[in-house]
């Protein structure tokens, strides 16, 4: 009896560990269709067009990449179409964006955003982007150049991000600002161009309903607003009299290019009935390049250049955030600030969205150019 | 049977008079003869080979068997004894006299050049005065019949005398003993490179000249009732903790087993837990890890025949140091030492980690690794588990295969094996070659391991591991990882933590055991053994004029 007690335990373990294998559903890497890119688009009234970018893999050792595409009102009703023509299981774990077309951000991006965050599979960190004009052409056209489109687009994103030449846009951000009462979200727009695939801009969401586009170049801006940085690279258009008469260019610019070292901002409440505030952008700055000869070694020239800076991002900046409340659309969280610094403000979508265009801003810029020898 | 009784935890006093081991009983009631004479006691030096306690059996005087004074009967007695063997050399020196011997088992020329002179020369001969006139250091004199066969068999010379109930034994035994050559299964590159041999005389002379200290204590004890094997106990007074000395000394003399051949069954026997998958007690065969243990206040055991000593207690974490690391300079010691323990989790979770990804979290794989990973994958027509114990066995039949084999078939054996069933294996579409290096890489690092008992449990370690990572993917690992570190915190050795010093934790010795740190850093010398002195844990080495001479 002392025996069999002694061998309980293990019997037990080893029992389970047998009965419950059945329990495991396996997904073995070879035997499944992993989809990298997913697009949704709206075409005629409720039909949801669903196309997915899918890796396959042959025994033949060559990997190619399948483009199916099916509508449906739901998106699992389109993945179970695709299912029908593909002859692999497919799965979404190894997924890295998702597209919309521009009609289903017209519509409503809601629902779809709902599906993505609700599945186990995908990963918050994979990233959203909208597309110009339709979906299905743009991702069923021929690219010579780019053998994986999944892949391909997923990384132009995600370098781009990180150099601050589009917003951020992973699932993790979105959902934070669609979740929150007071913020919206900004995606970044791709645009089929001849044979290839660019970042053409920046579309501002109110409601999930895309209200507004800005141009790529004011990515840098709203990235600065947003967060603090330590990377970038920006050019200005700096008045031609900044360097007084040094200047022996015949352009109507004196074009300098900017390396952030690093920008820090801070954003406080003045005024709470307005709403008023104060934006505090500290840029250290590396000179990268400068069209003129004139001597760089000069603390007076520096301090001239500085000044211009700081006035050319401050119009930037205004003009960035004044855009974004006319067409209401807060990408900036400034109602999360209002709303952790004002007491009882007691918050919500309506009140913020007529509060909003309201909204006052005094931006100060506190550039400081740290090295210039780079050209030297 | 042996497992409940370790449980018992050993008397803090220290236990001196010992009973007699369980052979010398059964020899005593199987050969009950009528006592006729008296005991000399009084009179004679009784001198056994050992000093240890547990011979001090002559005591005793209602023992029934006695030396005949006859020769007829003394021969036929020892003859009876003993069987009659054919090597047995019975020698009629004189009237009186007779010597007996057994052949190959003593040193001839010593008997031929020192004895025999001696004994025909003599007059007027008793036991005693061959005892005073015989010019050799080991000669005594025994009145009780068990005691002289056991002196016998260790290799003397008996010298009957007609007419006297005592027999004057000279010791001069002949072993053959293969001579010390360098340990091959623990080498190291630099440091001493001499390893124990089976004699346990030569074994115990290499350790007193490590440690020329009167304080080093060597104790004898018998084990095994068909081979009488003798052990000794080794353990330096004053350093190794007593409460450790007692705990081995009772659980060798506890012992009650008929066979014993190597100190590894010796090792098994006396663990804490000998149903574990992991060794509580080290085998080593360098005299200059034995001796450093025995500093650290360890209790070492060396078996006569075998040339493994014993040292306890140990812990999970010193079986992966070596005795090299004592020779390197401390910071290159102290990245062979990570690079080891690096090595363990490469050992026992690299392939299940394969595994456990391609059959359940294909998410997890970066997508630089995705191409490469699948188009291996793409030909082969198994699962991944199947795939992965396949290599997983082949490596191990090479393994024993060279291990079983002659070394310089071992050899060839190892490159056929390796490089044409690996290459063919993977060209016929069997396994991926992805997997072939994580395989290889595993076995590489499984034999990082400087102790070859724990090599082999880490690299058995893996198999239930890539199992229920085939099952269960990764919640499968965590599962055993679990079961493993619950295990492994469960153990002890001869009461102390084997987890020690993580858990319990002990800062103290927390330092030497992944690092190895300058050596006046050094807190505590070994992480479970209890040192009587606590001055002596420590390891000292300070300069004595404060100053080092610079010129």
């Amino acid at each position: 009896m002392k025996k069999l007690n002694t061998f309980k335990l293990p019997f037990l373990l080893i029992a389970s560990v047998m009965l419950l294998v059945g329990c495991t559903e396996p997904h073995i890497l070879e035997r499944i269709s992993l989809a990298t890119l997913i697009g949704y688009d709206l075409t005629g009234e409720d039909e949801l067009t669903t196309t997915a970018v899918m890796r396959q893999i042959n025994p033949d050792l060559e990997s190619k990449t399948l483009i199916q595409s099916t509508t449906s009102s739901t998106s699992k009703g389109g993945r179970k179409k695709i299912e029908l023509a593909t002859s692999k299981e497919i799965t979404t774990g190894q997924l890295r964006v998702v597209l919309f077309g521009e009609e289903l951000a017209k519509y409503g991006l809601d629902y779809r955003l709902r599906t993505i965050m609700m599945s186990s599979e995908i990963s918050n960190a994979i990233y959203l982007a909208m597309v110009e004009g339709d979906l299905k052409s743009f991702l069923e056209s021929d690219y010579k150049d780019i053998p994986n489109l999944g892949q391909h687009i997923f990384q132009l994103i995600e370098h781009n991000i990180e150099q601050q030449n589009a917003v951020s846009s992973t699932v993790h951000e979105i959902s934070r600002d669609d979740f929150s009462r007071v913020a919206s979200y900004a995606l970044p727009i791709l645009k089929k161009e001849k044979d290839d695939i660019k970042i053409s801009g920046i579309a501002l969401f109110h409601k999930g309903k895309i209200v507004g586009t800005l141009s790529a170049k004011d990515a840098f801006y709203i990235q600065m607003v947003r967060d603090n940085s330590d990377n970038g690279t920006m050019e200005l258009n700096l008045p031609i009299t900044t360097l007084g008469d040094h200047s022996l260019s015949s352009s109507k610019y004196l074009s300098v290019a900017l390396d952030s070292i690093r920008s820090k901002r801070r954003i406080t409440v003045v005024d709470q009935t307005l709403p008023e505030f104060n934006l505090t952008i500290h840029l250290d700055c590396r000179l990268y390049e400068i069209i003129s000869n004139v001597n760089i070694d000069e603390a007076e020239i520096i301090q001239k250049l500085e000044k211009e800076i700081n006035k050319k991002l401050e119009s930037e900046i205004k003009r960035v955030i004044q855009y974004s409340q006319e067409v209401n659309s807060d990408i900036f969280r400034f109602g999360e600030y209002y709303e952790a610094q004002v007491r009882n403000a007691n918050m919500d979508v309506e009140k913020w969205s007529e509060m909003y265009p309201e909204m006052k801003v005094n931006v100060t810029v506190k550039a400081k150019i740290l090295r210039d020898g780079v050209f030297q | 049977m042996f497992f409940r009784k370790k449980r018992n935890k050993a008397s803090l006093k220290k236990t001196l008079e010992q009973s007699p081991p369980p052979s010398q009983n059964e020899i005593d009631a199987e050969q009950s003869q009528p006592s006729t004479s008296k005991s000399h006691k009084d009179d004679i030096t009784t001198k056994d080979l050992s000093k240890g306690p547990a011979n001090n059996s002559t005591a005793r005087k209602d023992d029934p068997e006695t030396i005949s004074s006859s020769t007829e009967i003394f021969v036929k007695d020892i003859k009876k004894r003993i069987h009659s063997p054919a090597d047995l050399v019975i020698r009629y020196v004189s009237d009186t006299i007779t010597i007996l011997y057994i052949d190959n088992l003593i040193k001839e020329d010593i008997l031929n050049e020192k004895i025999l002179p001696n004994l025909q020369n003599m007059n007027e001969e008793t036991p005693m005065r061959i005892q005073k006139l015989l010019p050799l250091p080991r000669v005594t004199v025994f009145d009780r019949m068990n005691e002289v066969i056991e002196t016998m068999l260790t290799g003397a010379v008996i010298i009957h005398v007609a007419g006297h109930n005592l027999t004057t034994l000279v010791i001069i035994p002949a072993r053959e003993a293969r001579s010390l050559t360098s340990p091959e299964n623990e080498s190291q590159v630099i440091g001493s490179q001499v390893g124990f041999n089976e004699s346990l005389s030569t074994n115990v002379s290499l350790i007193r000249r490590y440690i020329l200290n009167p304080n080093l204590v060597n104790e004898k004890i018998k084990v095994g009732k068909q081979t009488n094997t003798s052990l000794a106990l080794l353990y330096i007074d004053g350093v190794a903790s007593e409460q450790n000395i007692n705990t081995v000394r009772q659980r060798l003399n506890s012992l009650d087993v008929r066979d014993i051949i190597d100190s590894a069954e010796i090792a098994e026997l006396i663990d804490d837990s000998s149903l574990s998958l992991f060794p509580q007690i080290l085998l080593t065969e360098r005299p200059d890890r034995f001796c450093d243990d025995l500093l650290s206040g360890k209790v070492g055991i060396l078996v006569d025949g075998s040339s493994m000593g014993i040292l306890c207690p140990y812990t999970f974490i010193e079986f992966f140091q070596s005795r090299e690391d004592k020779n390197l300079r401390w910071p290159i010691a102290t990245f062979v030492r990570l690079l080891r323990f690096l090595a363990i989790f490469i050992s026992a979770f690299f392939t299940p980690l394969y595994v456990a990804t391609l059959t359940f979290h294909y998410e997890v794989i970066p997508q630089p690794l995705l191409i490469p990973l699948s188009e291996s994958r793409a030909k082969v027509p198994f699962p991944p588990i199947l795939e992965a114990l396949f290599l997983e066995l082949i490596i191990e039949l090479l393994r024993e295969a060279g291990a079983r084999l002659p070394t310089k078939i071992g050899q060839t054996i190892g490159i056929v094996g390796g490089i044409v069933l690996g290459t063919a294996a993977v060209d016929a579409g069997i396994t991926s070659n992805i997997l072939i290096i994580i395989v290889a890489l595993c076995a590489l690092s499984a034999f990082t391991t400087p102790n070859y008992m724990m090599g082999n449990t880490v690299r058995v370690l893996r198999f239930p591991i890539i199992i229920l990572a085939g099952f269960w993917g990764y919640y499968g690992i965590m599962f055993a990882f679990c079961m493993l570190l619950i295990h492994l915190l469960r153990q002890s050795s001869l009461g102390a933590p084997y987890m020690s010093p993580f858990y319990p934790l002990r800062l103290k010795s927390l330092a030497d055991s992944i690092v190895r740190l300058p050596y006046p850093f050094i807190i505590r010398k070994s992480p479970n053994a209890r040192v009587e002195d606590p001055e002596l844990s420590t390891m000292q080495a300070s300069l004595k004029d404060q100053k080092k001479v610079k010129e």
